[in-house]
């Protein structure tokens, strides 16, 4: 069950993802993300509540990360949970996704 | 499970196989040279021959054997495809259709029919083998190119010659022959959309990849993801190429891909290849060859040298390996040629096929309990927001809209449940075109569009005869032979053409067809004729067309095998009716008919407008419901007033207090302060009623057998309350306020005819 907070401040929109992100919930996170780049200039996502993550849920990280890039507006991804930085290990995508990459989840992963 | 019941799967099963089977076969006879086509056939006769021994029915087994045979030997063009093959091959899938059904049915009778019709079927099949046919000259159609997933080593077959004989222009060191140094293999998979869905995540393929050796280097690919609009967030966009080492022989790690095979794209390339393999790979991967040679040489799959050097040779085009064929022909997928098939007719079977790989087969009367048990509780969700809005809970109120949309939610997934796409359907006249239109002499081409348009499965079911009627009748009656044909100065092949969309909350099913259209003076005269109409009454043009389908019109003077009884219109007419849908007719002389039928998307529960009229409640389709108004206070109500003047434009009005006769107690003056303007096709009317309460979720239930020939009604509902409400016909109330109209206004009654 994927869960998400989105708290709109002004001209700043922070997300925090809970939960599993999966098949069922990637529509849902494709529109939540979506939404708060085409709404505000500077977009923070938390990933540390995410307790499992599949492909579709790495694509729809990608696709928000280029539409922000081509909106030109700053998405960032923090606070991965291990779960998530394993997955994005194996994709070998850290580099794209880690904005800042926190060091203490680097430890627990 | 006894062998009885795996026989009954086997026989459901084979029932969708057997109308691959048929399609591709059909497709065929149009283009011959469709190596998809063949394979679909190939790959339906050898499931067949595989499913029919797991169930013990040997002889289906040892017949599907042989056709197989003949298709792998027309798949590696020791055969060639031409009518005679198919005519075969349409017959043994014919026979093949009533000896499942009789095994299943009657598995105990021997019939002696079917075991002669066997033999013959066999004969024919052998004299096919035997006859003396040409091998395919190498010109037509275009070199078959089978893709191997594995790029061979050099070995002196045609391939490598051909290489040899180009001259390399690249730099001294290297050709095409060189192998390159990466000790190790170089693995690009290319996901299909449908791969998550079908529960193949790219994950567990590194997964599993990881188990079996060692992933050196990982990119992954998303240059297959659309724009952020068009994305499917089900959808797999997922490319990746991976630098594996692992020390198996080519065959095993071929095989480790034969899970994901359907769902994916796979390339591999073992450790020193020549350098010409690397280079084919990268042409036919679709991201281009200086994206994927660049990640490759980050990988170290290639060394600077071998890519500047492989970038200026110049390959033979395409023929890539040719490998005579499959060697685990079944469960690998087609070969994919980069080329896109001729005709996009056999992607459509490859996407039957990957549909029922995704279905799950639920027992009817299951998903029937479950839409009326969500019919009652959209009921009763009614009677509690009622009682809400009796009582003042404001915060019981959020509970209770929150509720309503989920149960809104499942009333519609649950209805979706029973949605099938109309393609199926249209698909089965394919075969009734190809053979009728055979035995008249006529060139018929179906042109079937918007198969994916989605039905209720009860609805599907009860259309098949109506369209059978239509198409039958336009392939008769409509289209002319081909001479008449070039006559008028039309091409000499008809087209009839199936299409089906949504429009408007209805579902659009159209039958055309350009033969020479209706002859509208021989129905009028037939119908006079007959008695259905008065020889002095005046019709337009589309009230004589529609003429044709009341029971004994023919309009034609050959009663003919098919159809020009004068039986079988009416019946379309009928069945329509019978599902609340509508039929109207569009015909042009010399230039064909169009028959358009509008159904409701479903039977089971519809969106409504719930109003009153003095203590009687209606609800009409909300999809009609244009705008309310309010009922202009000076203007006196009466049946005189038949008109308002809304923005300019001159609105018939219809008392529904009047239409239906409703009991008004003479004391109490009826308020009817308000006017739904509803529509039907291009017409308007306004209905005079006393308040409006909005939307409404109506559980259709059916009017008893007393009320069947009521007009104007077409259903009732219960509304929260437990009171029933009626469901307006709104096609009737204005076809009858038309004919109102059409006949000075004379007050007729109308509900109780």
């Amino acid at each position: 069950m994927m869960h998400i907070d989105v708290e709109e401040l002004n001209n700043f929109c922070v997300i925090d993802v809970k939960g599993g992100v999966n098949l069922s919930y990637a529509a849902e996170l494709k529109d939540v993300l979506l939404d708060a780049i085409t709404n505000h200039p500077d977009v923070e996502v938390r990933l540390q509540d995410i307790n499992e993550m599949d492909s579709a849920g790495v694509q729809i990280l990608w696709l928000a990360k280029r539409e922000a890039l081509q909106l030109q507006k700053n998405l960032r991804y923090v606070d991965h949970n291990p779960v998530v930085i394993e997955l994005l290990q194996i994709y070998n995508l850290i580099e794209e996704f880690a904005d800042p990459l926190p060091d203490h989840s680097r430890e627990e992963g | 499970m006894s062998m009885q019941q795996l026989r009954k799967i086997f026989a459901m099963e084979s029932e969708d196989t057997l109308q691959q089977m048929e399609d591709a076969l059909l497709h065929l006879e149009k283009s011959a040279d469709d190596r998809e086509a063949v394979n679909v056939v190939f790959r339906v006769a050898h499931t067949l021959k595989g499913s029919a021994a797991i169930v013990g029915l040997d002889a289906i087994s040892a017949f599907t054997h042989l056709m197989e045979n003949i298709l792998d030997r027309v798949r590696s063009g020791d055969l060639l495809v031409n009518a005679d093959l198919i005519q075969v091959m349409l017959a043994c899938h014919d026979h093949l259709v009533m000896w499942i059904e009789h095994d299943i049915e009657q598995p105990d009778t021997e019939q002696t029919d079917l075991q002669t019709t066997t033999q013959d079927l066999k004969n024919r099949l052998q004299s096919l083998i035997n006859a003396p046919q040409p091998k395919p000259v190498e010109s037509p159609p275009a070199p078959v190119v089978v893709e191997k997933a594995v790029e061979k080593p050099p070995e002196p077959t045609v391939e490598s010659t051909a290489l040899v004989t180009i001259p390399p222009p690249a730099a001294p060191n290297f050709n095409a022959d060189t192998p390159v140094f990466a000790p190790h293999w170089q693995v690009s998979l290319r996901f299909h959309e449908d791969a998550l869905r079908n529960g193949i995540d790219p994950l567990a393929v590194v997964h599993y990849l990881s188990e079996q050796g060692q992933v050196l280097q990982l990119h992954t690919l998303f240059d297959a993801m659309p724009p952020a609009a068009d994305m499917n967030p089900e959808h797999c966009y997922i490319g990746l190429e991976i630098a594996y080492q692992v020390d198996v022989d080519p065959s095993v790690v071929e095989g480790m891909f034969d899970l994901v095979r359907d769902y994916c794209e796979v390339r591999i390339l073992p450790p020193h290849s020549p350098l010409g393999a690397y280079f084919r790979v990268l042409r036919r991967l679709p991201e281009g060859i200086d994206r994927i040679g660049q990640i490759w040489v980050d990988q170290h799959t290639l060394t600077d040298e071998e890519w500047a050097a492989g970038s200026q040779l110049a390959l033979p085009d395409e023929p890539a390996v040719i490998l005579p064929q499959e060697s685990k022909s079944t469960a690998a997928p087609p070969p994919k040629t980069e080329a896109p098939s001729p005709l996009n007719k056999s992607t459509t079977v490859k996407d039957v096929k990957a549909r029922l790989q995704k279905n799950l087969q639920v027992d009817a009367d299951k998903l029937d309990q479950l839409i009326n048990l969500v019919g009652e509780l959209v009921i009763a969700n009614a009677s509690i927001s009622l009682l809400m809005q009796k009582g003042k809970f404001d915060r019981l109120g959020e509970s209770i809209s929150t509720m309503s949309r989920l149960v809104e939610e499942i009333r519609n997934s649950t209805l979706r449940m029973r949605m099938v796409h109309i393609g199926n359907t249209f698909n089965r006249f394919q075969r009734m075109v190809h053979d009728l239109s055979r035995d008249l002499g006529k060139d018929i081409e179906l042109v079937i569009s918007g198969a994916e348009t989605e039905l209720d499965k009860s609805m599907v079911e009860k259309i098949n005869d109506p369209l059978m009627h239509l198409v039958r009748n336009a392939i008769d009656h409509g289209i002319e032979t081909p001479d008449i044909r070039e006559a008028h100065g039309k091409p000499p092949h008809g087209t009839l053409q199936l299409n089906a969309y949504h429009d408007s909350g209805m579902v659009v099913i159209e039958v055309g067809d350009d033969g020479k259209g209706l002859d509208r003076q021989k129905i009028l005269r037939k119908a006079t004729q007959k008695g259905i109409i008065r020889p002095d009454q005046t019709l337009t043009e589309q009230e004589v067309d529609l003429l044709m389908f009341e029971a004994g019109i023919s309009t034609s003077e050959a009663v003919t095998e098919l159809s020009g009884r004068g039986v079988g219109l009416d019946v379309v007419k009928r069945n329509v009716n019978a599902l609340n849908g509508t039929i109207d007719v569009y015909s042009q002389e010399n230039e064909g008919t169009q028959v358009r039928i509008c159904l409701p998307l479903t039977l089971a529960i519809i969106d409504g407008f719930l109003f009153n009229v003095g203590k009687s409640s209606f609800v009409v389709p909300l999809d009609r419901v244009v705008e309310c108004v309010e009922f202009p206070p000076d203007i006196v109500q009466n049946q005189e007033n038949n008109y308002l003047n809304l923005r300019g434009r001159m609105l018939p009005l219809i008392y529904l207090h009047q239409l239906f006769q409703l009991c008004i107690d003479d004391t109490e003056q009826l308020e009817c302060n308000n006017i739904v303007v509803v529509r039907y096709g291009d017409r308007e009317a306004g209905l005079v009623v006393s308040s409006l309460f909005g939307e409404f979720q109506a559980v259709i239930k059916p009017l008893g057998k007393l009320f069947e020939r009521l007009h104007g009604i077409s259903g009732a509902t219960i509304l929260g309350s437990g009171d029933v409400a009626l469901i307006l016909d709104v096609p009737a109330l204005i076809r009858h306020y038309a004919s109102l109209d059409s006949t000075n206004r004379s007050a007729r009654r109308y509900v109780a005819q």
